[in-house]
Parts: C-alpha cells; structure tokens; sequence
C-alpha cells in the first residue's frame, strides 16, 4: 500500500523535523527560562543557506552559470541532481554544517542586546525579528524573493524508486533526531543542565553564586539557533523548496504548544509534544484533503486547539504532561541507598527480558 | 492650500496608534502582563461595524458602531481577563508564563473569529475577508468653510475625545487613580481597601475597548482583514516601547513618531535612497531595537542588575530594609 | 588577623535619594562582624554595593587585597564573596543536593563543550557530592537532600541559604537578617551554627541583625549605620551604651 507508506513517512518526517525544534526550544525555555518566541527565524535562516549552498554548489560543479532562483536554473537542476551520489551527500553535509554555524551565529548576536532585558521585551523583540526577516527575505533577490527557491537536490536524489527515497530520508532524520536527543539528554544530566536549570528558577541567585548568566544563555542560544539550523537545512531538503512565507511566527507558536504540551525542563516531553502536535496537523492537513468543504475549515479547529492546549495546560498542568525529573549526575550515588535503586532495578530486569524474549533468546 | 496626503496620513495614524497602544501601555502597567491578544481586540473592533452591517444589510450611524465596537472589544478583552490571566495571577505566576497564555489565547481567539468569519461569508453570500464596513458618513464636510474630510474629522475627535476621558479618568476620578496605585505598589493598595479583581476588571475593559475603537478607526479608511490587529502590532509595541511600557503620554508621543517614520520619513528615503515602501515595518523595529539598547526601560520585568543599566526595583523580589 | 573587607568612604544615590551618605568600615577576618541600624538606614543597600550590584559613585570597596567596587556580582563570587539574601533566593524546584552542588566555583561539568563527556568532570563531581555531604550533616539536615527546596521547612530554607556559599570557597559571607521569620527561640541555634560554620570552614561574616540580645553574644564587633552613614562602631556592649544609637534605634526604628 503506496499510499499509507508514503503518508506515514510524510507525518514521520515532519515529526522528526520538528521534534528537533521543540528539543531545542525545550532547552531554550524549558530548561533556562529563556522565551525564544523567534524561533522560526533560526529555522528559516538554516532552510535558505541550505538551500543556496546546496543549488550553488550543483550549478557551479556542473559548469551552469544560471542565478539560482531562476527556471533554468531549475530545469538544470532536474537534469544534474540525480547524477553524483557523493556530491548529493557532500553537499548535504556541508550545508548541514553551514548552517548550523550561520542559525547559531544569528542567534548569538540576537541575544545579545535582548538578553538583559526582561522577558516581556526579549518575547516582542524577537518576534518582531522574525518578522522582519521574513519581510526581508522577500524582497532579497539573490535567494528568489517571495518565491523562494526551487528544485533543491536532497541527498538521494540519486534513488530512482520515490518510496525508497522518502523512507531513507526519514530514517536520516530520525538518526539525526536521536543524536540532537542523546546530545541534550547528556547536556542536561550534567552540572551544565543543573546550571541552566537555576537560571531558569532565579537568575539573580545563580549570578550571585558565580555563574556567568548572560554567558551561558548566549553560548546556549547558539547551540539552540544552530541546530534550529540543523533542522530547518532538513526541511528545505524534504520539500525541495523554501519561500520566506513558510516561516511565519505560526510556526513559532506550533513549537511552542509542543513544548507546554509536553512538559518543560525534559527532553522526553519535548518528544511527546512534538509528537501529538503534528499528528493534529497532520490529521488537519488530511482531512482537508479528502473532505474538503467542510462547515468549518479543519485549519482554524487546528489552531485554535493548539491556543487552548495552551491555555489549559498553563492553568491546570502547568509542568506538562511529563513531568521533570532532578538532574542525574553520579553525585546522587553517594545518597541513594540500596532499597531505592531496587525498584529501578527491577524495572530494568524487567525491559531487559521483554527485549531478548522479542529477540528470541532466554535472559541469563 | 492642498494638504500633503503624507500629512493626512500622519494624523489618521496618529490617532490609530494611539488607540491601540494606550491602551497596550495601560493594561501592562497595570497588570504587567505583556497581552499578545491585543491585535485581536483591534480586529474585533473593526469587525463589529462590518459583521453589523452586513447582518442588517443597512448603512450604519458611526454613533452606534462605536459604542457597539467599543462593546465587543471590552468583553472580549474582560473574558480573556476572567478565563485566563487572572487565574494566572492568582497562582503568582511568573511573567513569561503569562506572555505565552496571551499567545495562546491570541492564537485561540484568532481562529475563532477567522472560523465565525468564514462560515458567515459563506451564509451571507459576501466578502468579509477583505471589505470595509458600510457607515453612514458623508464624504467631505464643510466647516467655515473649508472642505474637509469628514472620515478624518470623526476619527480625529473620536481619538481625541476618547484620550481626553481617558486622562481624564485616570487623574481625577478615584477609581483611576486606584488604577494607577495599583501598577506603583500593589501591597499599598490593597491596603487601603481598593479591590485589585475590580481594578483589574476596569483595566482590561477600558484597554480592550480602547483598542477596539482604534480598530473601528482604521476601518473607515482601510480595507480590514482578520489580520488587522496582527499587521500592526509591531508598530503598536513600538509606540509603547517608547512609552517605556509605562507612561501614557510617552506612549502618544511615540504614537508620532512611529506615525511620522511611517509616512514621512519612508517617502524621503523612498524618494531619495530608493529604498522600497513595503520597508515601513523595519523602521518602527529599529526605533523599538534603539530604545531597548539605549533606553531599557526601567524594572524591565526582570533583568539582570548588571553595571551598565541597574535599577533598583529589579534586584529584591519583596521590598528590604 | 587583618581586614578582609574595607569598604572606603562609599556613597550611593538613587535618583535624588542619598541612601548611602558615607560608610567606611571595616571587617577582620575570622570575625562576626554585626551591621546594625533602623530601617532605612542603609544597610541592604550596602550590601547589595559590596556584592556588586550596584556601582558605588564614589569611593571603593577592596576584598582580600583587591578592589571589587565594579565588579558583577558573579565575579565577586568567584573571589570568595557571597552574598545571601534576607528572604532565602533558593532554586525552588530543585532539590537540596542540587542546589548546593551549584556552590562550587569552576566546575569544569559546567562548561558546554565537557559536560557531553562524563569523564571529564565525574571525579570533580563526586568529590564535591561528598563535601556537600559533609556540610549537609554539620547543618544537620543530612538527610533532606532528596526534598525539593520548596518543600523545606523555613528553618532548613535559612540554614541552606546561609551555607550556600561555603563550598564555593567563600572566605567572607555577607547574611541579610538571618533570623527574620525565624521563631524568637530559635534564633540561638541560627547563630550557633554561624558559629560552627566559621570554625569549620575558617569564615568571615557580616552580619545584619537586629535582636540585640544575639549580637552581644555572637558577634566581635559592631557597626551602627543611621542615614547611610555610620553612627557608632566598637564592640557590642559599648555601642549599645551610646545614648546617640538608643535614639535612632528608638525614633527610627
């Protein structure tokens, strides 16, 4: 069945792009109390460099001299992208790690001068950012205006069979979701995490006990801004194509219930939002498709769940659905007695026999 | 003697501004949350004389479309208030929190309207996305004289008259000025008997009506979409920012000077830099970026006591010896 | 035995209003230096001077040696200066354990290149559990470093806060009225354990009391503040003689 496979890889894929969004604002806001409310601006500065990396590269290799955002261009592109397996994967790279460095440096200098400031005008002047970026970007030329760029190369354009390279895509961003997971996982049990934490409960008490506060909420912007990058470079790879509309503050607010949804200050919530999140888009996105001409467009009920999922969660559950767990550095060892790390044992046995049973092996 | 057009839309501006960001100034002052759903209450306002002439099919006196969008904004604004901030504020929660519960509300009630909207147009066979509400206004009057245009009059004493019981709310009556006990020290206030629910309630009924009015305003010279509110907000952040977020009349003047930078200042740089006019938007962002770097406004919500811009009032959270 | 602490001839204003007039004074180390005054005096906000947060607009404040007057209060930290708040600023939903393992300076598990390593910061990490152990059982709350802060009782809060410091490798604590809130009988033990503290850990402290009683029998030595300036200095049993701090402590106050 064609059909749901290449439903399912559509949703999965955009879960895991935007999975790895809501990791990040998850540090951002969860983990140090900073209101990232321009979030897309870094998402949308990594989908274009990809872009432009990518299409330059390709046009430039195969001797084409065309502006990037042009219809031959275009039309070259059609013709070239699927010959050279390793330039498709080296430039897939490349830019990758472009923009990372371009998202992450933004981010930096943005936090800048906002980041000394209180949250109420941190939250209007990034997103005031956010938007004029977007409204610059449509009128920048080199990078196709209001139009965008086309026919971006990913990095199986070299797969002939569409379902193949849809479900290889997939399993690659998926391998990168899990890296970004296990990177902020480690991040956060560490004295790093517990450090970024008491910022986040009261910054004025983790300056006056040493900790270099704007600092650490840069060098954390950055990271968090780069890999937005990260995950933006994914986007413009998937769909082929990127224009500045794609990149309203909506997005912004669609990672952000993500991450109220699904708890602040741990990453496994961060997933878990994500992951309810897109299956109402998805499933907006679906119902649009095959009822269209409903009383109401299933677009609005989308979003005015995500307003109220916000809403309620904050008035009754304001910690999210899963909760945050104390930071787990082996300072704990010290502490815990024998009896309490019996329980988590026996969880463990337990998993641990359910798997070599699936594996078909006995557990010794 | 032929009035520059960019001179009549200064003042047009001007006074929409200052409807729609008063009232912003006010209701964070006062409650210090920053409201996200303040566009929606401008929208709403629009909407009110639009959606009423349309359901009547009759042109409508703009003596009863503004008490009407005046209406509509405040209980909007009251409800929002009842359902979501107050049970906030209640449980002391921190400003961030609040912010992103007037996103969500921004978002809900946004939908909603653009949901309510759609069916409606589809019922009623016309366009409501992109239309102008029908009042009962001549085009020109003549006074001493002089014609005029009788949009810009009413808009003008509208906004003037509005402004004027406003200040005249705040300084003279005693429930305003409890208002504005409230937003300079919440403990002394509440000794003295004032209600701070009451308060609160005036606040957010005043600011969303206020902001509706202004909404109402841009209607009768522009062409209103459910995107009113949002198209504007930064403009309308700005004006407060300049406001400091806190002072009234501040907030008028940046109401000038984001008006002027929008209709002045971009058609010389248009005539002489070349620079496009779809730029507007950026220069109320710098003006906003300049006053955050240069000026931040005093007890910024928060902050860190760094060297180069202290204040006294962010360090402790309850009052010391 | 030497002054840790000079503060020189400092003056603060905020807007128009002079809350620090002229103060110098002085803090010997290995004291229990007592900082007394009616409300209004001054005191907090010399305090928040010397913890750097505010800039004086003139004269200087000199710790150990060196001048920290314009220095951020992080920094100040780091040179063995911490500062603790009247009302207790812990982590609320945080655990004691972890907020007193954020005490340590320079923790090489807080940079964000070597936190994704384990290895490079876990020996650091345990040793520092093990001192936290160590100072958790001194204040005799051993057993409480799996309770969230907010959960502690308002006793345990001020013990938690008043120590936060120490393993930070802080020579000179400043305390903000460590017994306010606290039950009038109890207020002994808060001092006592000051006491134990800088014997264990070879602290200084400054201290802003006002229950008389405590200061005559835990501190070495007085400054009474009146007005942003200093009224009266020495030790306790003479300053409390003096007719000119009964006044200001009776009309003020």
């Amino acid at each position: 069945m064609v059909d749901v496979v290449s439903f399912l890889s559509s949703w999965l894929t955009l879960f895991g792009i935007y999975a790895i969004l809501a990791l990040c604002l998850d540090m951002e806001v969860g983990y140090t109390g900073m209101a990232n409310t321009g979030l897309v601006s870094f998402f949308g500065i990594g989908s274009f460099v990809a872009g432009y990396i990518s299409l330059t590269v390709f046009l430039s290799f195969f001797g084409y001299s065309y502006p990037i955002y042009s219809l031959d261009a275009v039309i070259a592109i059609g013709k070239i992208s699927g010959s050279n397996p390793f330039l498709s994967i080296g430039v897939f790279l490349m830019s990758l790690v472009v923009a990372f460095v371009v998202s992450g440096t933004v981010g930096y200098l943005v936090s800048y001068p906002t980041l000394r400031v209180g949250p109420a005008f941190l939250g209007i002047t990034i997103l005031s950012f956010g938007e004029m970026l977007r409204i610059f970007m449509k009128h920048f030329t080199p990078t196709g205006g209001s139009y965008g760029l086309l026919g971006i190369p990913g990095p199986f354009g070299w797969v002939s069979e569409p379902s193949v390279k849809a479900v290889l895509f997939l399993a690659l961003t998926l391998a990168i979701l899990a890296t970004v997971y296990l990177y902020f996982q480690t991040l956060s049990n560490s004295p790093y995490g517990r450090m970024l934490r008491s910022i986040r409960e009261d910054e004025v008490a983790s300056l006056c006990m040493g900790k270099p506060v704007p600092r650490i909420k840069a060098q954390l912007l950055f990271v968090g801004s780069g890999i937005s990058g990260i995950a933006g470079s994914l986007l413009a790879f998937y769909q082929g194509s990127v224009s500045p509309d794609m990149f309203t503050t909506a997005v912004t607010f669609e990672v952000w219930s993500m991450v109220i949804l699904g708890g602040r200050g741990n990453n496994r919530g961060a997933l878990v939002g994500a992951a309810i999140i897109s299956l109402l888009g998805w499933s907006s996105s679906a119902l649009n498709f095959y009822l269209p001409g409903l009383v109401v467009d299933p677009n609005y009920i989308r979003w005015m769940l995500m307003g109220a999922v916000i809403v309620i969660i904050l008035l009754y559950q304001p910690k999210g659905l899963v909760p945050e767990k104390p930071v787990q550095t082996k300072a704990w060892s010290l502490f815990e007695t024998k009896e309490e790390k019996g329980i988590l044992r026996k969880a463990e046995t337990a998993v641990k026999r359910a798997f070599s049973w699936l594996a078909g092996r006995s557990y010794k | 003697m032929e009035i520059p057009v960019e001179l009549l839309n200064t003042i047009w501006y001007i006074c929409v501004y200052s409807l729609m960001a008063i009232p912003l100034t006010l209701s964070y002052r006062i409650s210090k949350v920053l409201n996200f759903a303040h566009g929606v209450y401008v929208t709403l306002g629009a909407y009110t004389a639009i959606l009423m002439s349309a359901a009547f099919g009759v042109k409508l006196s703009p003596f009863l479309a503004v008490p009407a969008a005046f209406l509509v904004g405040a209980s909007i604004s009251v409800l929002t208030d009842m359902m979501v901030f107050s049970p906030l504020i209640r449980r002391e929660s921190n400003p961030v929190t609040l912010m992103i519960a007037s996103m969500g509300a921004w978002i809900f009630i946004k939908n909603a309207f653009y949901a309510l909207v759609d069916i409606l147009q589809k019922r009623w066979m016309t366009s409501l996305f992109y239309t102008s509400p029908n009042i009962d206004l001549p085009a020109q009057v003549a006074i001493a004289g002089v014609e005029l245009n009788t949009r810009l009059l009413f808009v003008v004493s509208l906004s003037a008259i509005s402004l004027f019981l406003l200040g005249y709310f705040l300084t003279k009556t005693r429930l305003g000025m409890a208002l504005r006990a409230i937003a300079d020290n919440l403990d002394l206030a509440q000794i003295s008997g004032i209600s701070r629910e009451r308060v609160m309630l005036i606040t957010w009924l005043v600011s969303g009506g206020l902001a509706a009015l202004g909404g109402f305003a841009l209607s009768l010279f522009t062409y209103v979409s459910p995107e009113l509110g949002d198209q504007m907000i930064l403009q309308v952040f700005a004006c407060s920012v300049i406001g400091g977020l806190t002072s009234i009349p501040l907030t008028f003047v940046g109401a000038v000077i984001i008006s002027s930078s929008e209709n002045i200042l971009i058609v010389f740089l248009y005539r002489y830099l070349g620079i496009e006019l779809s730029f507007r938007p950026f220069l109320s962002f710098f003006a906003l970026l300049s006053v955050i770097l240069i000026r931040p406004p005093a007890g910024a919500g928060g902050g860190l006591p760094y060297r180069f811009h202290l204040r006294g009032l962010s360090i402790q959270k309850k009052s010391d010896s | 035995m030497g002054a840790i602490l000079e503060v020189k001839g400092v003056k603060k204003s905020f807007g128009g209003v002079e809350a620090i007039k002229d103060i110098s004074l002085e803090v010997q180390k290995g004291s229990v230096t007592g900082l007394i005054g009616p409300n209004g005096s001054g005191k907090t906000t010399l305090f928040n001077v010397i913890a750097g947060f505010y800039k004086p607009d003139a004269g200087q404040v000199v710790f150990d040696g060196q001048r920290i007057d314009g220095l951020n209060p992080n920094e100040i930290y780091n040179l063995g200066l911490a500062r603790t708040f009247q009302n207790p600023r812990l982590f609320p939903s945080m655990t004691t354990l972890e907020n007193l393992m954020l005490s340590p300076k320079g923790q090489k598990g807080e940079s964000l290149l070597k936190a994704p390593l384990k290895r490079l910061w876990v020996d650091e990490e345990l040793k520092h559990a093990s001192e936290v152990q160590e100072l958790m059982s001194k204040i005799e709350i051993g057993d409480l470093y799996k309770t969230t802060v907010a959960d502690l009782s308002g006793g345990d809060t001020k013990m938690v806060e008043t120590s936060k410091g120490i393993l930070g490798g802080a020579k000179l604590i400043l305390l903000d009225e460590p017994t306010a809130g606290v039950q009038y009988v109890s207020g002994r033990s808060v001092f006592e354990h000051v006491n134990m503290l800088r014997k264990e850990y070879n602290l200084t402290f400054l201290v802003i009391e006002h229950r008389i009683d405590l200061l005559f029998d835990f501190t070495d030595y007085v400054y009474v503040l009146d007005m942003g300036e200093v009224l009266s200095k020495g030790k306790p049993q003479e300053v409390s003689k003096n007719p000119e701090v009964i006044k200001a402590y009776m009309g003020g106050a």
